[in-house]
């Protein structure tokens, strides 16, 4: 394959563009993860040294492919620092760490832009690096040695799981080189030589006959011996003063054939993953719709014919059973292709790590992010919408949950605080909780606040709950009022409505010093939806159950106006009513009646003043909420529920605020899904 | 000459005819005769009845699902300021796609596909960008007939018609949700 020239925007594929970013922005974010549990468990290098390795190889091959040259370099030279910490030339301090987290951050930044030629930051890191891995680069012939993996074919396998099945133990041992070895052939075989005594070397990589010409600077076996090696036996092994070598390792291999790979990526699942355009996802969603409403038309004209008997007894049970196979496959289908759009939470997970540090180390206090229920899985959609509260909440808990260290010790609590972000599946909602082990919100001065601010009725006092609401208040809590006091509340407003934008919900619970947790609850999934219809003279529409109160029959008297706005009393609750039949309804012929007609209506829909319903005795209520806020929907006739699959409608259609979109009804026609939030807020207007 | 030979320059004559021409769907809507690029169109289907949606222009008559989409229906009549009628047997929707948009047009009937020569098509009358005549790519000239040839780019422009409509309606009551803006 011949190099592109990204920068110059040669005839660069998107797809590959796009692969390219994504692929890099996942492989930065393996390395910043394992970076940082590196800061944690510095003793743990070795171990994860080669992978960080690999990333960085990776990483260069690539970029050298999209013709990014100075992240190419800039990523050689990382992937020398790797290597002379391999080979135990130096090691990474806490500085070094800092340095590399600092540089991803810049890779990442650059790489999501997509900004090619804006490289002044990566040259600078480029030659950082590069003085810093001046002492390892010299041995440039590095790059050019093959990189030996062990492939067993198949028979090898029945061997070894054979060997293992007999109760006998397989060892696999890794020897490495020195990059500029050259005596590794004969080392290797002396090696194979001295394991003799202690079992059978069954096959090594590379082959022994081949270990005279090659060049390499990993050496694979496998060792069948016939009882486990006691520990000294292992030692004896490991610290083999082989000439050259650097390292040996050995492991035992666990009685699992598919683990027979000792090459496996570690942390990566075994299974062979494809990566697919969401958007081919989404289309075989909507085509699941599709197969939704045929299977609901052919239902009814199954109920229907039965009824007349068209067709002959025999026949028409016989296709009752497959209607009924059919209803129960696409069940299944619907399930697996729904599967599809959902990913674990690790996902969107594996950033905070590094948030909760870089927030930590400038507030200057110490954090632990706990994280929960990684493998939890939430429609990928949402949890892309998910990221930006999350971080909100996040950020906000180290900055201001938690207390300084000394604060902390002082109260006799550990210096380090502990913010914890899980994920657990509750029935049809998935929720979050961002909990800190801080200090808690200052209710006292919440209520003062709302006092001043004329938000609690004064001599009225408010309830802890009511009071802790508040911080969800638009405008209630700016940098100059409560936050400077309690230290919370920027921009909460944004997270819950961003949550209400995902159709879910967020809470909060604190206690005086022992810390806050807001729960972030979301459904499912977006896709499909439990929706409650009703009907509008010969339309029906739908709206999500989960924004439905209730619904009853009212008539006119039922009504109280209130300047030009129409009111129900209902248990000491007043809630506003409008006439969706006059918003959605263009046949009916107008009649004008004063009672009949709240002008709250005209206003709503605006341009077109159509229709006014004819009667108003008995007439549907469907009560909505969103929020707080609660409003009547005077409809003609209530159905029932269903489960919609939302579709958008076709962008050649301007959005329409007040719908959400539209879907297939199991009759065949099409219905239309109302966006309660948009509707309540123009009626509140 | 044998028979290939002939049937071969048959078939060559008209594609060099088809070459220099413009395959248009024609169809009319009232009395006028109407032409739209025949690659545009998706299918042709029978008028039914769409779903109505609230706060749309006038002249959207709703939405109908397509080929599991759902898609807006447009009344060309409305468009172009035509007295609706009672639609019939030979009332269609005609689907036709441009860009990434799909959308339905109500048509009165279809009449024909037909190539128009290049030689006959001529930029349509300026008559001030508020005339409908803006919403024509070009006239062409078929013997006696007049074809007037459809901009599908433009009248997707919802947004400008609206504009455009409400400039010459003058609709008394401002939009709220456009206020709102």
């Amino acid at each position: 394959m011949k190099p592109v020239d990204l920068m110059a925007g040669e005839g660069i594929d998107d797809s590959l563009k796009e692969l390219f970013v994504t692929e890099t922005c996942e492989q930065i974010d393996q390395f910043v993860e394992i970076l940082l549990n590196l800061e944690q468990d510095p003793d743990g290098q070795t171990d994860v040294i080669r992978q960080l390795f690999r990333l960085a190889h990776n990483i260069k091959g690539s970029s050298g492919m999209m013709g990014l040259n100075e992240l190419k370099e800039a990523m050689h030279h990382t992937e020398s620092i790797m290597d002379q910490v391999r080979n135990g030339q130096s090691r990474l301090d806490p500085e070094r760490i800092d340095e590399l987290l600092q540089f991803t951050d810049l890779v990442k930044g650059y790489v999501s832009r997509q900004n090619w030629s804006d490289t002044a930051d990566i040259i600078s890191w480029r030659d950082q690096f590069q003085t810093e891995a001046a002492g390892a680069d010299n041995l440039s012939s590095r790059a050019e040695i093959a990189e030996i993996s062990l492939v067993l074919t198949d028979q090898e396998k029945q061997d070894i799981s054979a060997w293992q099945e007999d109760g006998k133990p397989v060892y696999g041992l890794e020897v490495q080189f020195e990059t500029d070895a050259q005596m590794q052939g004969a080392s290797a075989l002396i090696f194979v030589k001295f394991l003799g005594d202690f079992g059978t070397v069954y096959k090594t990589a590379p082959a022994v006959a081949d270990l005279k010409e090659a060049h390499f600077k990993t050496f694979k076996l496998v060792l069948f011996t016939t009882r486990p090696l006691s520990s000294e036996q292992e030692e004896a092994i490991t610290r083999y003063p082989l000439y050259e070598a650097t390292a040996i390792r050995a492991r035992k291999w666990a009685y699992r054939p598919e683990e027979v790979q000792p090459v496996s990526r570690a942390g990566l699942p075994s299974e062979p993953m494809i990566r697919v355009n969401s958007g081919k996802v989404d289309k075989l969603i909507n085509h699941i719709g599709e197969l939704l409403a045929i299977k609901g038309s052919l239902q009814q004209l199954y109920k229907q014919g039965d009824q007349q008997h068209v067709l002959d007894p025999k026949l028409w049970k016989k296709l009752g059973k497959e209607v009924e196979r059919l209803e129960q496959f696409i069940g299944l289908f619907q399930v697996e292709i729904m599967d599809l759009r959902m990913v674990p939470v690790r996902q969107i997970f594996m950033r905070f790590p590094k948030i909760v540090r870089d927030v930590a180390k400038r507030s200057g206090k110490f954090a632990d992010l706990h994280l929960l229920g990684e493998e939890t899985e939430v429609d990928k959609e949402i949890a892309e919408k998910l990221v930006d509260p999350l971080t909100h909440l996040i950020r906000n808990a180290v900055d201001h949950g938690l207390e300084t260290g000394s604060e902390r010790k002082a109260i006799g609590k550990p210096e380090t605080g502990i913010v914890t972000l899980g994920a657990s599946q509750e029935g049809d909602y998935i929720v979050f909780t961002v909990a800190d082990d801080g200090k808690g919100l200052d209710i006292p001065k919440i209520k003062a606040k709302a006092a001043q601010a004329g938000i609690s009725p004064p001599g009225e006092a408010l309830s802890d709950d009511e009071a802790m609401k508040l911080i969800f208040r638009p405008g209630f809590s700016t940098a100059d009022q409560v936050s400077e006091i309690s230290g919370r509340g920027v921009g909460l407003d944004v997270v819950e409505s961003s949550l209400k934008g995902l159709k879910g919900d967020v809470e909060v619970e604190s206690h005086p010093s022992r810390g806050t947790t807001f729960r972030l609850k979301v459904p499912l999934t977006l896709a499909i939806i439990q929706s409650f219809l009703f009907q509008i003279g010969d339309q029906t529409f739908a709206v999500p159950s989960a924004e439905v109160v209730e619904n009853l029959a009212i008539d006119h008297r039922g009504l109280h106006r209130i300047g030009n706005k129409y009111f129900l009393n209902l248990r000491q609750e007043t809630i506003p009513v409008i006439d969706l039949r006059m918003l959605f309804q263009t046949d009916r012929p107008v009649e004008f009646t004063e009672t009949a007609r709240p002008s709250i209506v005209k206003e709503l829909t605006g341009t077109k003043a159509f229709a006014v319903s004819g009667s108003w005795d008995k007439t549907p209520l469907v009560i909505v909420k969103s929020g707080r806020y609660k409003l009547g929907l005077m409809v003609d006739q209530l159905i029932g529920q269903e489960e919609l699959m939302i579709k958008q409608i076709n962008r050649a259609l301007d959005e329409n605020p007040l719908i959400s979109g539209a879907s297939l009804l199991g009759s065949g026609g099409l219905t239309l899904i109302l966006n309660i939030r948009e509707i309540i807020h123009s009626a509140m207007l | 000459m044998t028979m290939e030979d002939r049937t071969t320059d048959i078939l060559n004559n008209q594609f060099m005819v088809a070459a220099n021409a413009v395959q248009q769907m024609i169809f009319c809507v009232d009395t006028e005769e109407f032409g739209v690029d025949v690659a545009k169109v998706q299918e042709i289907i029978r008028y039914q009845k769409p779903f109505k949606v609230p706060n749309t222009p006038e002249f959207v008559s709703g939405v109908i699902s397509f080929r599991g989409e759902v898609i807006p229906v447009l009344d060309l009549r409305r468009i172009f300021g035509l007295g609706s009628v009672q639609y019939d047997g030979f009332t269609v929707i005609l689907v036709v796609q441009t860009g990434a948009k799909t959308f339905g047009m109500i048509v009165d009937r279809v009449l024909d596909i037909m190539n128009i020569l290049e030689a006959n098509i001529q930029n349509p009358p300026e008559l001030g960008a508020k005339d409908k005549t803006r919403y024509l790519r070009a006239m062409g000239q078929m013997g006696q007939r007049l074809i007037l040839m459809l901009d599908l780019e433009k009248i997707v422009n919802f947004r400008e018609f609206e504009d455009s409509l409400n400039q010459e309606i003058e609709l008394a009551t401002p939009n709220l949700l456009e206020s709102e803006k």
